[in-house]
């Protein structure tokens, strides 16, 4: 298994659109994905569990991926996320001194 | 009788008819516990029959729609399936059983985050439940297409599934205790243009099937079995108008051209393709304002530049007229449903309009891009809202350069000579109108904003609303200068706001030189029947004497208003 932290950046968080984004994503790969977000653990292959987990800008994920094709699968939900789904973005410093 | 008032409202438009209590006919689970790996491969087998089920009906309703898109997608979400499958194999529930729990966890999960938008997608989640119950149990799904007379619908709420199954040959209005402005049913009501009121919180203890409900949309006035009276002069009111306008419609093919023969261009404000082609009914000369607030509302998120450009394009080629675009008016006190917007103590005085485009230049050059393409295929020209100083109207001309000269790199097709114009709602847009005019194509006069800002009068306030009156001499002064200065520079110089339509003021704003009217498209023929019977000669004496007017009072005695 791998794993990662990362912060969501870009302004809506995972609204309806960036959910419904990554969830596509997920869903293509043949891997187990879990994200972890607060107390909560999250399959984001689901839209529905995506959307109401409420991860807005600026919240912490740990990102735990298994399977044959782990590590390129966690590299493309980084890249996902870190890309800011094509909306604007907050410096990560902005997040992390908070 | 009984009366309701809602106060919040976003429709307009008269509706009298039977009340339909709409209440849906909850299809309850058969719950039972199951037994053994037959029965709980029987019952998996049975969930995924109705998932095919009802995936197929809803791949049909999405083809156009947003909205049943998104149900697919709830129906197919693997969350929702492991939920159910784990229900049926740990912990032994039959299928309606384990179906309804899921349903209810993740309606309550989406119902519990803390945003409007997420809230309300808990009903799309149980709208999709209702479905699967249905399919389940080989029934029907219920909607209301079985309606076969003349009803105002009367709900707690309304799903798009309801709404989808409505006939609109019969359904006249709708009233419903909750819902707000990004729901379903706000959003239908504006696109259908019916009669509707939402957040009536008290509409169901006091309606029941049968009885008569008259209501007001604009006002939000419902009259319970009204009595004859009310129902007399409600209706008296609106049938007397509709005779009028019957004997005006039947010359509303003729131009507004005055006695000693000054033609005014008399054009209609829409919000969309489809409402431009309604507005073709009443023979309009073009658009002088297209808003396109509403391609950003009805939304899931910002539109991209082609779905724009399909809207714009869409727009001037039902119109065959000019199309005056007006470019994002929002914030302050219009929300989207996809952007938080901060709460300011001040919305009207804030960051909205122009001010939202200048700082958000990316969303703004979307607009801009998609409008300069689309005048490839008509004559559009593009209208700034809020505009307070001749510094704002350059950096927007920047960027339409700089949009031109991305569009040329990329070879795209789009129009270099669109006229750009401003409205003119501020009072410092007022005292440098003659500045102003140098740098711009036409001015239009937004009076709502204009009369607020020039008396710093809050509509919204009950207390002070008296004082919200654009024949206020300073409002009349105002505007008076605004068209002076757009005549001395030679620009065109209209009015988008309510005052446009008023037949009272009319003469006045012909005398101050007005070029064009522009109003819901119904009251065209009015105002173009009121023109043909002014002499511009005299209407210009008249405007003389309104101007030196000192009270609100002297200009209504004036003109003869009571």
């Amino acid at each position: 298994m791998v794993e990662t932290t990362i912060y969501v950046r870009n302004k809506t968080g995972l609204h309806l659109r960036p959910a419904t984004e990554l969830s596509q994503l997920c869903s293509k790969m043949d891997s187990d994905i879990k994200i972890i977000f607060g107390e909560k653990v999250i399959n984001p292959k689901s839209v529905l569990m995506l959307m109401g987990a409420g991860i807005k800008q600026g919240s912490k994920l740990e990102i735990q991926v298994e399977g044959p094709n782990e590590a390129e699968h966690l590299q493309e939900i980084i890249d996902a996320i870190e890309g800011g789904f094509g909306e604007e973005m907050i410096p990560l410093e902005d997040i992390v001194k908070e | 009788m009984k009366h309701i008032k809602v106060a919040r409202t976003f429709t307009r438009g008269i509706a009298e008819a039977e009340a339909y209590v709409y209440e849906k006919e909850e299809l309850t689970a058969a719950k039972y516990l199951i037994n053994g790996e037959a029965e709980i491969s029987e019952n998996i087998e049975l969930f995924e029959k109705a998932v095919d089920a009802v995936s197929k009906d809803l791949s049909v309703l999405a083809e156009d729609s947003a909205i049943f898109a998104g149900h697919l997608s709830i129906a197919n979400d693997i969350a929702l399936k492991e939920m159910v499958l784990s229900k049926i194999k740990d912990e032994k529930q039959n299928v309606e059983l384990a179906v309804e729990n899921a349903i209810a966890e993740l309606s309550a999960m989406m119902a519990g985050i803390d945003d409007a938008y997420m809230q309300e997608r808990a009903v799309d989640i149980l709208d999709v439940g209702a479905r699967f119950m249905a399919a389940l149990q080989g029934k029907e799904f219920a909607g209301l297409d079985h309606i076969q007379k003349e009803v105002i619908i009367i709900a707690d709420d309304l799903t798009p599934s309801d709404t989808s199954s409505m006939n609109f040959d019969y359904v006249k209005g709708f009233i419903t205790e909750r819902g707000g402005v990004t729901s379903h049913v706000s959003i239908i009501a504006r696109s259908l243009g019916l009669p509707a009121l939402v957040g009536a919180s008290t509409i169901l203890e006091n309606v029941k099937t049968g009885d008569q409900v008259l209501f007001d949309a604009e006002s939000g006035d419902i009259y319970i079995n009204p009595d004859q009276q009310t129902r007399d002069d409600l209706l008296e009111k609106s049938k007397a108008d509709a005779e009028l306008k019957a004997q005006i419609e039947a010359k509303m093919d003729l131009p507004a051209t005055t006695e000693d023969g000054k033609t005014l261009k008399v054009y209609a404000n829409v919000g969309s393709a489809e409402e431009i082609k309604q507005a073709m009914k009443y023979k309009i000369d073009g658009v002088g304002l297209f808003r396109t607030e509403f391609l950003f509302m009805d939304n899931t998120d910002f539109p991209s530049e082609d779905e724009q450009y399909n809207a714009y394009k869409d727009a001037v080629e039902a119109l065959k007229g000019e199309l005056i675009i007006r470019t994002l008016d929002i914030g302050g006190d219009k929300a989207l449903p996809y952007y938080e917007f901060d709460v300011e103590e001040n919305p009207f005085l804030g960051w909205r309009a122009v001010r939202m485009c200048l700082e958000k230049a990316d969303i703004f050059k979307t607009q801009l891009k998609a409008l300069l393409r689309a005048a490839v295929y008509g004559p559009i020209k593009i209208m700034i809202p809020m505009i307070i100083s001749v510094n704002e109207v350059n950096q927007v001309k920047e960027l339409i350069s700089e949009c031109k000269s991305e569009l040329k790199a990329a070879g795209v097709e789009y129009a270099d000579d669109v006229p750009v114009g401003i409205m003119i709602e501020t009072p410092a847009a007022v005292m440098m109108a003659d500045a102003l005019a140098e740098v711009v194509d036409f001015f239009s006069i937004g009076t709502n904003d204009l009369t607020q800002y020039v008396l710093a009068v809050d509509r919204g306030n009950e207390r002070i609303e008296h004082l919200y009156d654009s024949y206020n001499p300073a409002v009349l002064r105002a505007i008076n200068q605004v068209i002076k200065a757009a005549n001395n520079a030679g620009i065109e110089v209209g009015m988008c706001g309510e005052f446009a339509s008023d037949a009272n003021i009319t003469e006045v704003l012909l005398g101050f030189g007005m070029d064009e009217y522009s109003m819901a498209a119904s009251e065209t023929p009015i105002i173009k029947e009121k023109i043909r019977n002014l002499n511009y000669a005299k209407a210009q004496e008249l405007a003389e004497k309104v101007l030196t007017c000192s009270t609100t009072e002297e200009v209504y005695q004036l003109l003869g208003i009571e």
